[in-house]
């Protein structure tokens, strides 16, 4: 199923409707006459999108597969509460792709807007340019934001990522960011996510962690008072088992939080 | 000598900043109709009241422009006018309310609803960080009435007094006799941290010159040494760890400690994480002593503002109405994100001058749309605005409830009449509403 | 003469605030809010008498302001401009997704003027409404 968008929306369009559980067992037409909301206004799918495809009506969601093309920036809530299937969009996308996402897979083939992956409970999350604010993040006023799934991001995210993200061993569920550079408060609130950096971080990383593993493959700008190395390591083992190698400089935090704490930051030496 | 006939009021709420000082006195003469003496307001408190005269640049009439300049008119085409501009716009802001009485804020709360626009008031600019903070973490707070009392340690982190809340020190926070502190300024320890030697600072104990930009890692190195961990940092902020360690046992070893902290916080990168981790300390802190956080809201009804708004739609400030019911996203719906965007095509200005606070880039973006303001001077935005609708001035010229920045309601007085052509706030956006409804067939 | 590598902090004053109260577009609210306070040993730096017309660049925009030395100093490398439209070209306006500008802690330059001027805040806002 192919969507192309037709004009750049110019205030922002919210299109929470484009998920596969919304076109799950749908006709064509009932997917062109579905609403998207502009400014104070209604616009049916069919005027910002053509939409080519024959919609399966197998009623299985992971059979169903979305292409989304165009400069989507100003494109809001693709892929809300998706639970199966894929969605693949080429092209940037706005702010709130994949938000509450329990499973399925989305690929953005550009840059992503504020938060991406926003309260994560499953799923996979790949992003293939930058993203900005709030990757992975609680929504605001929630004391528990990304649970479980994988986010990936080949460029640099901005600030805030992980907030409030919490893991639980019990249920088998290890939220989990991989990005190649991020700005400042890194995981802050972190209980028990997982962030693997492969470049530089700026100021603040693991501001407020309870417990979880921050892992920095370049230079960190400026590490908090309130963490305190430990010493060296050849490698780490993550919460959910996997091991990554090299050498690295253990430091145990966020010493705000408690005493003696099980949350760590590792900086490659 | 002249005749005059001077009518006093007493116990007035100052309309000026969040510390609404409740002992103002004001003398109208009523034959002219003018405030001819203040007493007890701080020198801005005074000149506000001052500035309701009549005066070359107060508006007595609605103002259209046509043409390119602004002509005076009526109010029911003002009015009209309005509506038409507001009805039209698939996203229109409506913003500021923070220097307007309580009714009005809520009659702004309806129109807000009726458009399916943007509300937003000052905090956005100000106090936001501080609200995103306390969603956050919550806050352990109190009342000023009881920090005059009781309190023996006061914190003032990123804020300044004396420029800013000028009576704040003399009536509540340093300079005042209370309860249990009958020594006044010689029961207290003041501790002042800023980049700069503030006016408030040079009339502390301590002055902490903390490098700009750098509050959260100080804050950090305390409440680790308060859980007591020793840090491995020599230095930090610029602040040597053996003075932060005397900072950390001054504070844990008081009765009971306030921060009140203001833009120094909110205004730095870090924004709410500033505040976000100013609150933790001060829980923290009591797990030693008992400690309380207040910020220094700027606006006299700022507060309220964020107080109507709660009540009404469940959010404080940046709520989006486009959906039909109230959603909350500082930075995705917040005034100076939505307008360097360029996503907003009309805006409603109540009680404010945005043209003046906020970053050139954005002030660019409000021109080039249609404008109106309810606004009793000329200011900034109200010259290039597109309808002028003059109020009479919450506080002065007619009643409200207005809220102090520890959250308590104080009446404001009528000391005077307003302006013939002036209506009120509340008046003003209920005949808006009434328009909009009798437009849109409801 | 100009100084380089500057703090750039901005905040409210009571002259400014008694100012805004007195009227926006007032010469008095130029005088009070179009200022640049600096550190007594800075401006000493700047060779040049109070009141001279400074121009404060950022990465964010310029301006062009009265300068004067500090009632709140020492403060060795951080500049203050009053809240208002002057500060305003210069700020941050960022939001970095929490909703306010931040408003405090640009790097900035310093230059004594030879020419241009202190526009009133009608004029400098003006220039926003032209672009």
């Amino acid at each position: 199923m192919k969507l192309n968008l037709k004009k750049k929306p110019i205030i922002p369009l919210e299109a929470d409707v484009i998920t596969t559980d919304n076109f799950l067992n749908k006709s064509l037409d009932e997917i062109k006459a579905m609403n998207l909301f502009i400014g104070n206004e209604i616009a049916k799918l069919e005027e910002y999108f053509d939409i080519d495809g024959i919609n399966e009506k197998r009623g299985n969601i992971d059979n169903i597969q979305i292409i989304i093309n165009g400069d989507l920036s100003n494109v809001k809530r693709i892929g809300e509460k998706m639970s199966g299937g894929e969605i693949i969009i080429n092209g940037d996308i706005g702010m709130h792709v994949g938000n509450q996402m329990s499973g399925g897979k989305i690929t953005v083939n550009g840059n992503a807007d504020d938060w991406a992956g926003a309260m994560l409970s499953g799923g996979e999350l790949e992003i293939n340019g930058n993203a900005r604010n709030y990757v992975g993040a609680a929504y605001r006023g929630f004391w528990k934001g990304m649970t479980d799934g994988v986010i990936r991001v080949k460029g640099k995210i901005g600030n805030e990522a992980m907030l409030w993200s919490r893991n639980s061993k019990g249920a088998n569920k290890w939220p989990i960011l991989y990005c190649g550079g991020a700005g400042s408060f890194l995981g802050i609130h972190n209980h028990g996510g997982t962030i693997i950096v492969d470049g530089d971080v700026d100021r603040y990383a693991g501001a407020d962690q309870a417990w979880g593993t921050i892992i920095i493959k370049g230079k960190l700008l400026k590490k908090l008072p309130s963490y305190k190395k430990i010493g060296e390591v050849n490698e780490i083992k993550l919460a959910n088992g996997d091991i990554i190698q090299g050498k690295f400089i253990e430091y145990s935090g966020d010493h705000t939080i408690k005493k003696e704490t099980n949350g760590r930051l590792y900086i490659v030496a | 000598m002249k005749k005059t006939n001077i009518k006093t009021t007493q116990d007035v709420i100052c309309p000026f900043c969040g510390t609404l000082c409740d002992d103002i006195e004001v003398d109208v003469d009523l034959f002219t109709n003018d405030i001819v003496e203040v007493r007890n307001a701080c020198q801005i408190g005074t000149a506000k009241y001052f500035s309701s005269n009549p005066s070359d640049h107060r508006y007595n009439k609605p103002m259209i422009r046509e043409n390119g300049e602004l002509k005076e008119t009526d109010w029911d085409t003002a009015i009209e006018k309005t509506s038409e501009i507001l009805i039209k716009a698939k996203r229109p802001l409506l913003y500021g309310f923070s220097s307007t009485e309580c009714e009005a804020q809520g009659k702004g709360v309806e129109l807000a609803e009726i458009l399916g626009g943007i509300l937003d008031n000052t905090a956005s600019v100000c106090h936001g960080p501080s609200l995103l903070a306390e969603q956050d973490v919550g806050v352990p707070t109190s009342t000023l009435g009881e920090y005059k009392n009781r309190a023996d340690l006061i914190i003032f982190w990123g804020c300044n007094p004396v420029d800013a809340h000028p009576r704040h020190l003399s009536r509540y926070s340093v300079v005042v006799r209370g309860y249990f502190r009958k020594d006044g300024r010689n029961d207290r320890f003041i501790i002042v941290i800023d980049p700069r030697n503030t006016h408030t600072a040079q009339i502390a104990d301590i002055h902490i010159q903390i490098n700009p930009n750098e509050d959260y890692e100080l804050m950090s190195a305390i409440r680790a040494m308060l859980r007591g961990v020793k840090i491995d940092d020599k230095e930090v902020s610029g602040v040597p760890k053996e003075k932060i360690e005397e900072l950390t046992k001054i504070i844990k070893n008081c009765n009971y400690g306030v921060i009140f902290f203001g833009m120094g916080l909110t205004h730095s990168s870090a924004h709410h994480r500033n505040v976000d981790t100013a609150i933790c300390l001060t829980r923290e802190l009591n797990d030693h002593t008992k400690f309380s956080i207040t910020p220094m809201r700027g606006h006299y009804n700022v507060t309220g503002a964020n107080v109507v708004f709660t009540w009404n739609t469940g959010y404080a400030y940046s709520i989006d109405f486009s959906r039909g019911y109230p959603r909350y996203n500082p930075g995705e719906f917040s005034s100076v994100d939505l307008l360097l965007r360029n996503e907003i095509d009309a805006s409603l200005i109540v009680a404010s001058d945005p043209a003046s606070n906020f970053p050139a880039n954005s002030v660019k973006n409000l021109f080039k749309h249609p404008l109106i303001v309810i606004e009793p001077h000329e200011t900034p935005t109200s010259v290039f605005a597109d309808v002028i609708l003059p109020p009479a001035i919450a506080g002065i010229e007619c009643e409200g409830t207005a809220y102090r920045m520890d959250h308590i309601p104080l009446r404001l007085r009528k000391v005077k009449e307003a302006p013939n052509g002036c209506l009120s706030d509340f008046e003003i956006l209920e005949r808006i509403v009434k328009k909009i409804k009798e437009k849109k067939g409801e | 003469m100009m100084l380089n590598n500057l703090i750039l902090l901005t905040g409210r004053t009571i002259n400014q605030g008694i100012a805004l109260e007195s009227g926006k577009t007032t010469k008095r609210n130029v005088r009070a809010t179009a200022i640049c306070a600096f550190d007594k040993d800075d401006f000493k730096k700047l060779k040049c008498f109070i009141g001279t017309p400074v121009k404060i660049t950022t990465d964010y925009g310029e301006v062009i302001v009265y300068s004067t030395i500090s009632e709140e100093g020492p403060h060795p490398g951080v500049i203050f401009i009053p809240l208002g439209p002057w500060a305003n070209q210069v700020v941050n306006p960022n939001t970095y997704s929490c909703g306010t500008p931040t408003y405090k802690g640009m790097k900035a330059k310093v230059e004594v003027v030879k020419e241009g001027k202190v526009l009133d805040a009608v004029e400098l806002i003006k220039r926003l409404k032209e672009v």
